[in-house]
């Protein structure tokens, strides 16, 4: 999927050309913070996870043998990182909490009560779920390209993805019944 | 799985969180954290083979990350091999003269755990246990992840600034080794002359010198001095750093702080210059709505709170608690305040947890290490004779520089010299342009704002040329007046048989007018207190004003029991109260808080045209002078005790003398030059150690 400069790009930051591992890295960095984010649910994290991710890809540059796959393979690296960050502050989850500031936008197909569902669901799965969930559906990898990206076996990220549904289906359903109470929602 | 409802259709499930994955906001990821990546891994080697790799870790293990040129750094190696990943904050505190740095390594993890860290001479590392790593630590320069197999590289969140680095100690000096330019600004030069260490590169830096790193902007309150610095914006951070002559290093680091907390912090550190401290680290986990222990003194003090805090209330329980307004002073995840030294004894703050979700607070306490002085505990005040001064003077001014030594001026001779308290001994620093009784002001950039006493413009001393040279004349020609540093770093000049004052800016070398007093004053004093502004008072008059640097006005003080004096002292106690000594009136103390005045016990030697200094244990030192009863000189050494307001005479100096000056200096000693003995100026110098208290 990667154009020839991009190639071109990879192999010389391959090589040690810092400044095409930068043009390579402004390119990415904000789709990387989007990963990180919608895994971690921190800004903060997401940061730190970010910095990490690109680090590592400058020093592990040389070991990337097929340029094209320079994108699947900053996915993966940012992806291990947030596990890496989530693993590392695993003692203080109980006290992380997403303070979202930005105002949820209006949109046609999720409300607010759907958004708040869905985020609770989401903040309960394990994080390598949470990976494969947006790595589906927030880049919309096939699930040939979640196997090479997260380099797992193909029935691997399948039963990932299914199981990660599955518990975000259980999560949102269970979440969604004291709805049935009149006065529990909407709050 | 049981199911008590309709099972949502997979294809539904898709669609919803495919369409709440797209909705979420995006937020660009900041330019200044990409490009303090990119400032790392423009110095970052590749790893290229693993055999590299190999040798690469192997080298790590054997040598340590500090490792140039020989140089080994075996604690810290040790400690990362045994702890793995940790978390090192570390908090660089220079090392007294002669004395090698030490290390201490204090694991402070259990909620309401406190860890005392005596006498922390050296660089100083707490070693946060990996289980209770602190997602934003603040009130200390930096923290730092280790690798247990990997570089150190250190990217942090919160106070971590963009380009950390690694620094180590060797002999009581600190190698650095940036992971971006930095800048080192060596003892006795200028910005302009800053050394710029490339990453990868390493340096030592030791006493006098001072280090930045170069892509975080200075602002206003940067100082050469401190090598303090912001990130732009209201995220801001601090990292002040640099190594002073005998200790006088400090480090700090906090996010969002008020201006005049910064301040306030500011001045706590410059005011533990030169004095062993010792640091105190405790942990709090404050479930939601509760207090925080109350914090129970003045200690100079940074919090930090964690990340998941929503906010936090400060609370005065009591009127004293200067600056602190009720319920005004809030902080969130990631801030710090800086409580003033300004509680009393039995005041205490209440600090409420007001958010949802427990609070983990950090308390870093720094205090002067009574053990700095001198004389042991229990003893009186133990004087020696130092080497003369090259001129006789009364009436003089010496002043502390940043190199631990002393400019004598003034006193009857333009001659400047500057006392080495290592030699004891004085050598010539050039001449003013006239013989003139100016006061001396330390700037924050190392000179000496030498102003007033005659007609003749002022002067700066410079300790890098060790010269005085003239620059713009004052707006007003002043006698007998007074000068103090404002916390922005400006000079506010006071009286001098006018009731004008005038301001000098260090930056453009000019005085400038500002408000002018409700009387006239000459022999009169002024201090910068702790809520950052000035007392004046003195110079005859029983009226005590307050200047306020930020509105250029001069407010009268309202607080009964004050009375008229002058040729005397004012001296901010620990407390930030103000101990008023001088001739005509009974000594005061007066608290700015409250803007009350307080009666001390008498004093064993009613005097005045003495000196006073504030000692590192919180009593003042009151030296000479002429006693009120025989207006004689006295030779009189006292003590004033801020707890009790007591007096203490605790011995006497080897010649009475009047109008000496009275210098604290890095060691905890104090200097006492010249005066007038019998009939004349006077060349004698002496030194005081006084004992702890018993």
């Amino acid at each position: 999927m990667e154009t020839p400069v991009q190639r071109e790009l990879v192999e010389a930051a391959r090589d040690g050309d810092h400044e095409a591992f930068e043009v390579l890295a402004c390119g990415a960095v904000d789709r990387l913070y989007a990963i990180a984010r919608l895994i971690l649910r921190d800004a903060d994290l997401a940061q730190d996870a970010v910095q990490e991710t690109l680090v590592h890809a400058w020093r592990s540059l040389p070991g990337l043998r097929d340029p094209d796959r320079f994108d699947a393979w900053l996915h993966r690296l940012v992806v291990n990182a947030c596990l890496d960050v989530i693993r590392s502050r695993k003692h203080l989850k109980a006290n992380v909490h997403l303070i979202e500031i930005d105002l949820p936008h209006a949109d046609d197909t999720t409300d607010v009560a759907d958004r708040d569902q869905l985020e609770r669901g989401f903040r309960r799965l394990r994080p390598e779920q949470r990976a494969v969930v947006v790595l589906r559906y927030y880049l919309g990898l096939s699930l040939p390209e979640l196997s090479r990206t997260l380099q797992i076996p193909l029935g691997t990220a399948k039963s990932r993805l299914h199981y990660a549904m599955e518990a975000l289906r259980a999560a949102v359903e269970a979440d969604a019944r004291p709805a049935a109470h009149p006065a529990g929602r909407l709050a | 799985m049981s199911k008590m409802g309709p099972t949502i259709p997979l294809e539904v499930l898709e669609g919803r969180v495919a369409a709440w994955l797209e909705s979420e906001p995006g937020v660009e990821f900041p330019d200044w954290l990409l490009t303090s990546v990119f400032e790392v891994t423009r110095h970052e080697p590749q790893q290229r083979r693993l055999g590299q790799r190999l040798a690469r870790l192997a080298g790590w293990l054997a040598r340590g990350p500090g490792t140039a040129g020989g140089r080994r750094t075996d604690r810290l190696s040790a400690l990362r091999v045994v702890t793995g990943a940790v978390f090192v904050v570390a908090i660089g505190i220079g090392a007294m003269l002669g004395i090698r740095a030490s290390f201490r390594s204090t694991p402070v993890t259990a909620p309401g755990t406190q860890a005392d860290v005596a006498q922390a001479t050296g660089l100083l590392e707490v070693t946060l246990d990996a289980d209770a790593i602190p997602e934003d630590l603040a009130g200390v320069l930096f923290f730092r992840k280790v690798y247990p197999t990997d570089h150190d590289v250190a990217y942090g969140r919160g106070f971590v600034p963009p380009n950390t680095f690694a620094r180590y100690v060797e002999s009581g000096e600190l190698a650095i080794r940036p992971r971006s330019e930095v800048q080192v600004i060596r003892a006795g030069t200028t910005w302009a002359e800053a050394e710029t260490v490339e990453a990868g590169e390493e340096a030592v830096v030791g006493p006098g010198d001072a280090f930045v790193m170069q892509d975080i902007p200075f602002d206003a309150y940067g100082s050469e001095a401190l090598g303090t610095m912001t990130t732009p914006g209201d995220d801001a951070r601090v990292v002040g750093f640099a190594i002073r002559e005998s200790s006088r290093c400090c480090s700090m680091t906090h996010a969002g702080m008020q201006s005049p907390w910064y301040h306030t912090l500011l001045q706590g550190v410059q005011e533990l210059r030169g004095t062993p401290v010792s640091l105190r680290i405790a942990r709090w986990d404050v479930p939601a709505g509760a207090d925080l222990p109350p914090v129970d003194d003045g200690a100079l003090t940074l919090r930090a709170v964690d990340a998941g805090i929503i906010s936090g209330v400060i609370t005065p329980a009591g009127p004293a608690a200067t600056g602190v307004e009720p319920g005004t002073l809030t902080f969130g995840a990631g801030s710090a305040i800086a409580l003033p030294r300004i509680l009393k004894d039995g005041d205490t703050v209440r600090l409420l947890n007001a958010g949802p979700d427990t609070a983990v607070v950090y308390q870093l306490t720094v205090e002067p290490d009574p053990s700095a002085v001198t004389a042991p505990a229990g003893t009186l005040a133990t004087v020696s004779e130092s080497g003369p001064m090259l001129s006789a003077r009364s009436g003089h001014s010496a002043t502390l520089l940043d190199d631990g030594r002393v400019l004598i001026s003034g006193g009857g001779c333009a001659e400047v010299e500057v006392y080495d308290p290592e030699t004891g001994t004085s050598e010539p620093a050039g001449e003013m342009s006239s013989i003139r009784n100016a006061t001396a002001t330390l700037l924050e950039d190392g000179r000496v704002l030498l102003a007033g006493g005659s007609e003749d413009p002022a002067e700066l001393f410079d300790p890098r040329s060790g010269s005085v040279a003239p620059i713009g004349p004052m707006v007003e020609e002043r006698h007998f007046l007074s000068a103090v540093r404002l916390y922005d770093g400006r000079v506010l000049v006071t009286g001098g048989e006018t009731d004008t004052a005038e301001i000098f800016d260090p930056d453009t070398e000019a005085f400038a007018p500002t408000g002018s007093m409700s009387t006239s004053r000459a022999r009169h004093t002024s201090v910068l207190l702790w809520d950052t502004r000035v007392l004046v008072a003195g110079g005859g008059t029983p009226v005590v004003e307050l200047y306020d640097a930020d509105t250029g006005r001069f407010t009268p003080s309202e607080a009964d029991g004050l009375q008229a004096f002058d040729r005397g002292t004012a001296t901010r106690l620990a407390d930030g109260r103000v101990l008023l000594i001088g001739h005509g009136a009974s000594p005061a103390v007066y608290d700015p808080a409250t803007d009350s005045v307080a009666t001390p016990g008498p004093m064993v030697t009613p005097r005045y045209d003495h000196a006073a200094v504030l000692l590192n244990d919180g009593r003042v030192l009151l030296v000479g002078g002429l006693a009120s009863e025989t207006l004689a000189a006295t030779a009189s050494i006292e003590v004033f005790d801020p707890r009790m307001l007591t007096f203490e005479e605790v011995g006497s100096l080897g010649m009475a003398r009047w109008q000496p000056a009275a210098t604290r200096l890095c060691d905890g000693r104090v200097l006492v030059t010249g005066g007038t003995g019998g009939t004349a100026p006077t060349v004698s110098a002496e030194l005081i150690a006084v004992g702890t208290i018993r």
